[in-house]
């Protein structure tokens, strides 16, 4: 590949990214319209693209973590039980009370999402549970 | 408490996910793509309660110091 080509791809996919975080940014603004209409409050636009920039962060880290866990139960393709186990440490949510504060239809899906919660990790599992012991500063 | 309507998309979903996936072959399925959708529309709800819960009475909007604030225990959360 050319140099010219190297650079035109690189373009490529950083208008990618940023369609994509658009995308994101679009969501996050309507859901803090929704969320804030019965209050009367406004969100910064630097909060939503706060808010936004944070979720597209995230995506990485679910989706680099969903791909392991597919692959560490033999599977290509990522099913619910790989996005249950990614939410596990949502439990603490639900513990502080946290869940209480959310609009009743997500706290339905959100129960749902943390049935399928495992109990016990397997000593053999434990490099998995380390994984992000040396990436424990996130981006802020 | 009002229904929100705004959801993310199962194919926005798809390719932000696809784009950090390190093996060409891993797919997604159509039911894992909707919990994700609910667990991204959870943790962005759960942000701007946050917000929200961090912000002192009275003020009519919300700033990013009150998310620098709450955004520490919210990634710890995940």
């Amino acid at each position: 590949m050319t140099e010219e080509e190297e650079w035109s791809e690189e373009q490529q996919s950083f208008s990618y990214r940023q369609r994509l975080k658009a995308a994101v940014h679009y969501t996050v603004g309507c859901l803090c319209e929704e969320v804030s209409s019965d209050k009367d409050m406004q969100f910064s636009k630097q909060t939503i693209a706060a808010i936004s920039e944070v979720t597209f962060g995230q995506c990485e880290n679910f989706a680099k973590d969903l791909e392991m866990f597919a692959r560490h139960a033999k599977r290509s393709t990522v099913n619910t039980e790989d996005v249950k186990l990614l939410a596990r440490r949502s439990h603490s949510l639900v513990r502080d009370g946290f869940l209480s504060s959310l609009p009743f239809p997500i706290r339905i899906h959100y129960s749902q999402l943390i049935t399928g919660i495992h109990e016990v990790i397997p000593p053999g599992h434990l490099a998995l549970k380390m994984r992000h012991a040396s990436t424990t500063q996130t981006c802020l | 408490m009002e229904e929100t309507g705004a959801v993310f998309r199962k194919e926005l979903v798809s390719k932000l996910l696809h784009l950090h996936f390190k093996d060409k072959k891993t797919k997604v399925s159509g039911d894992a793509l909707q919990l994700m959708a609910e667990l991204l529309k959870i943790f962005v709800v759960a942000a701007i309660r946050s917000v929200r819960q961090a912000q002192a009475e009275g003020l009519a909007r919300v700033d990013v110091e009150q998310l620098e604030k709450v955004l520490p225990q919210l990634l710890l959360d995940f």
